[in-house]
Parts: C-alpha cells; structure tokens; sequence
C-alpha cells in the first residue's frame, strides 16, 4: 500500500534535483572554458539554443555555470532566458514556423521597409515620412554589436550583444 | 463563419420557386441547381480563407507590410522625424546610404537612441527583427511601436527621461509591444471582420442589406479580393510585387489612427511593463529608474489612458519577483542631458 506514496516522492525528488533548463536568447552568445573576459571559447550559441544551469560562478557572479552538447562551460547571465525566443512565421513557407537561426539566414528580417511600404507611401503620398523613416532604418543597421557591447562597456552595463573579448 | 454558411442556406431555401408544373419548369430549376452549387462551392473556398485569417497568427512578411504602412502613417500625422535625407538623395538610394556621412543633431540623438534600443531587443524574444528606433519631433511625451519592430519615441518624451535607464524602460515597453504582437491581435480580429464582409458580399442581394451597407461591403469586397487570391492557408504575402495598396490602406490606417489616440488594453499595457522591466533588469539597468519616469509622467492624453501609474509599478515589481533571474542594479548613467 506505501508504493504509490513511494513513487510519487521518489517522482518529486527527482524533479527537485533536476537542473533547470535555460534558453540563449541573444545571438552569437560565448560559451566559455571559464568565466570572465579573456576565457577560450567552448562554444558559440545561438538564440533558442537551451542550456542547463548549475548557478553563478562564485567569484565572478555575472558568468553563470551552464552544461552544453560540446560540455561545461560559463557564459554570461543576461545571454540566459527561461522562455526561447520566438519563430517567426512566413508566408512564402504556407506560414510554418522558423527558428531565429533559419531567419537570419534567409534573409528574411534584413530590411524593415519593403516594396508594400513603398507602395503605401505612394498612394497616400507620403514621400517625407517615409524618406525620413529610411534614413532612421539605415543608421539603425548602421549601429552594430561592436558598438552595442562598446556602449554597454561605456554605461556599466552587461556586454551581452557583441562582446566577443 | 458557421453563422454566415446558415445564412448561405436560408437565402437559398427562401429563393425556391413554386413546384415545377412542365418540363420547361424542370429544366429552369435544374440551371438554378447548378448555379447554386457552383455558387455554393465558391463560398465554401472563401469560408476556408477567412476560417484560416481567423485560426493563424499573423506571418512575418505581413506583419512588416502593415508595421512599416502604419510607422509612415504615424510619422506623417506627428509632424516628422528629427533626421533629414541628405540633400539631393532619391529614395531609392536611401536604404543602401552610408549612414555614418550623417553629422547633424537628429542623425546623433537617433543613432543613440537606437543603441540603446537594439541593445534591448537584441536580448528579447524576437532578437533577430529588424529593429529600427527613430525620433519623433513632436513635442508630446509618448511612444509608439509598429509591428515588424519600428519604435517611434517623441522628442517630448526624451525630455521626460533624466537617465539612459529611464529612456531604456521606454523603449523596452515599446519592445513589449512588438514581442507580445498586441498590435497584431487587433489588426487579425479586422481582418477576419474584413474577410467576412467579402464573404457577405458573395452573398448577394438577397440578405436584404440597405443600399449603403451594399455599398461599402463592395468597396471592402473589392480591396480584399486581392489579398484572399495571394493568401494561402490565411497568410498573405504583402512582399510580393504589385501588392494590392488598396487592401493595405483599408487594413491599417483605421488601426493606425486608433493607436495613436488609444492605450492597448489594460492586460497588454501591463504585460509590456512587466516585459519592460525583465528586459532592462537583466541588460544591467535600475529598475527603479523606469518606476521613477512612469510616476512622474503627464496623466493626460494617451498616457493618461493606460493604467494608472501604481498599478503599472505595482505590475512591475510583482514581475521581477517572478522572475528566476536575478536583476542587478546600476547602469543608471550616461544622463540624457549630456547626449
């Protein structure tokens, strides 16, 4: 008769010592042999990419301990989600989803304006605002993760886009 | 969409003549049989186009379309951005222009605000859009996300920011928006309203519809017949050339101007905090900065219709609390003030 009572703590047990799982959510996150700015890459990890999670490093609390398919290694805490980031759906594709990885890699999220924007911006004659938007796009592609992780250095906060050392 | 077939089917059971008295009788209603199930048939294609508007999520390709249309709209009615095109460049040219030859005033308050921006987004949900950040003149303090991820911040609400964390908090709301797609779930619901009024439409003269109604179910049948003839499985490709603009026109200036003068609903204002709030903790800034800027902005106008600035606090903090990341504190500077 205790079996069931048995199981079910044995079941619960397990679940309190399993290690929480994690997502990358940042693109080209490092995963390092050891924390801090100048450790050997393990491995580079892509958005989605799921992780387990041992905790932060003790001396250096910002690299957080994590076991990867190529071994233990630390990589930075804000690179970490508990949620995976979201697939895109697209129309060519009859709407099936893709990984972050698969749409960059098409192509697909390059641009912001495309040939509908255009297209709307002529029927209603609209053609400063959408000049102006044009030129925003441009010198938002212009600002890349080298000058994120320069500007994240610069204001004290996490270098976690762009900061290869 | 069930309802509309039953109506389908009543307009075709109260069309029945009299019972077929000769042959010519029988001959006339076998025409008007296959009319009808051809007819019948049509409808039922366009049913399974609007059920499918109305089952999926909207596509990438199309929710770019309808963000950068909706991003121009606003832009145009709040009077401009801060940067120009330089002198003598065609639009053709601009998407292609090296924009580090900008040097005045407005290319260098966007290039910051964009790093700030694409620092926070690149750490979202949705890390790979295409994240463009730019400047309102307007004077008003407020922001605006379009679908796709094009954030429109006011010169009015830079003003109201003391610190980069404060700035990052609104930028990070404004994120939310576009990871949440809550723009997205209104603009699917007009769609599926559209869809439907094209299948009415179909429908005839027979649902007794006033002269007016006919009317504009004509015009919406009309723009919308392009799209349901390139959408597959509900999903419409606006990318491809010779898009129909009228389609586009019809589906977001209505939603655009509505944007510009409302909040969200209370549930997503609130879940854009609580985002907010994760992502500017987890990118290294205070908190208690973004808490600080919701308190002490105008009460009026749009801002003034989202929820009440210590609930919006009260949201932010129980979401931190939930959070299994730690947050960390600082990162607080550089002052806006010196930018």
């Amino acid at each position: 008769m205790s079996r069931p009572p048995l199981l079910a703590g044995l079941l619960v047990s397990l679940v309190a010592l399993a290690e929480p799982t994690f997502f990358i959510r940042t693109r080209n996150a490092r995963v390092q042999k050891a924390p801090g700015p100048t450790g050997e890459v393990l491995v580079i990890l892509q958005p989605g990419a799921t992780v387990e999670w041992h905790g932060p490093d003790s001396a250096n609390p910002r690299w957080h301990k994590v076991t990867t398919a190529k071994g233990d290694g630390f990589v930075l805490r804000a690179a970490l989600s508990e949620t995976p980031p979201q697939k895109e759906l697209t129309a060519r594709d009859g709407g099936a989803p893709v990984d972050v990885e698969a749409f960059v890699s098409s192509g697909a999220g390059v641009r912001a304006f495309t040939e509908a924007a255009t297209s709307y911006s002529k029927e209603k004659v609209y053609f400063s605002a959408y000049d102006q938007l044009l030129v925003s796009e441009a010198i938002a592609r212009s600002v890349t993760d080298e000058r994120l992780a320069a500007h994240a250095k610069d204001a004290g906060l996490e270098v976690v886009v762009g900061g290869a050392p | 969409m069930t309802r509309l077939l039953l109506v389908l089917l009543a307009v075709a059971v109260s069309g029945c003549k009299t019972m077929p008295k000769n042959l010519d009788d029988w001959f006339a209603l076998a025409r008007e049989g296959k009319d009808l199930a051809s007819r019948l048939q049509e409808l039922e294609k366009r049913k399974a186009s609007c059920d499918a508007i109305e089952k999926n999520e909207v596509a990438w390709d199309e929710e770019r379309a309808i963000g950068g249309a909706t991003a121009i709209r606003w832009v145009q009615q709040l009077g401009g951005l801060v940067v120009t095109p330089p002198p003598g460049a065609r639009t053709d040219d601009l998407p292609s222009m090296n924009a580090a030859s900008l040097t005045d005033e407005g290319a260098k308050l966007t290039t910051y605000v964009n790093t700030v921006g694409k620092n926070l987004a690149a750490q979202s949900s949705r890390p790979s859009l295409p994240w463009t950040f730019a400047v309102l003149k307007n004077e008003q303090p407020n922001a605006y996300a379009a679908p796709g991820g094009v954030v429109l911040v006011t010169k009015g609400m830079l003003a109201q920011c003391e610190n980069e964390a404060q700035l990052a908090g609104v930028l990070a709301h404004e994120i939310a928006h576009v990871t949440g797609r809550h723009a997205l779930h209104d603009y699917r619901a007009k769609k599926t309203r559209e869809c439907a009024g094209s299948f009415i439409k179909a429908l005839g003269d027979e649902t007794g519809l006033s002269s007016m109604a006919r009317a504009r179910l004509e015009s919406t049948a009309k723009a919308f017949e392009g799209l349901l003839q390139k959408s597959s499985n509900g999903f419409i490709d606006f990318g491809q050339k010779g898009v129909n603009v009228d389609a586009l026109v019809t589906l977001v200036d209505e939603q655009a101007d509505a944007l510009l003068t409302n909040a969200y609903s209370r549930e997503a204002e609130l879940e854009a905090d609580a985002e907010a709030a994760r992502l500017i903790a987890n990118a290294g800034y205070d908190v208690g900065e973004y808490k600080k800027l919701l308190a002490k902005l105008p009460k009026g106008g749009v801002i003034g219709k989202h929820p009440p600035a210590d609930e919006r606090t009260k949201f932010v903090e129980d979401a931190l609390a939930k959070s299994k990341t730690l947050p960390t504190s600082g990162g607080v500077k550089p002052s806006l003030q010196q930018r």
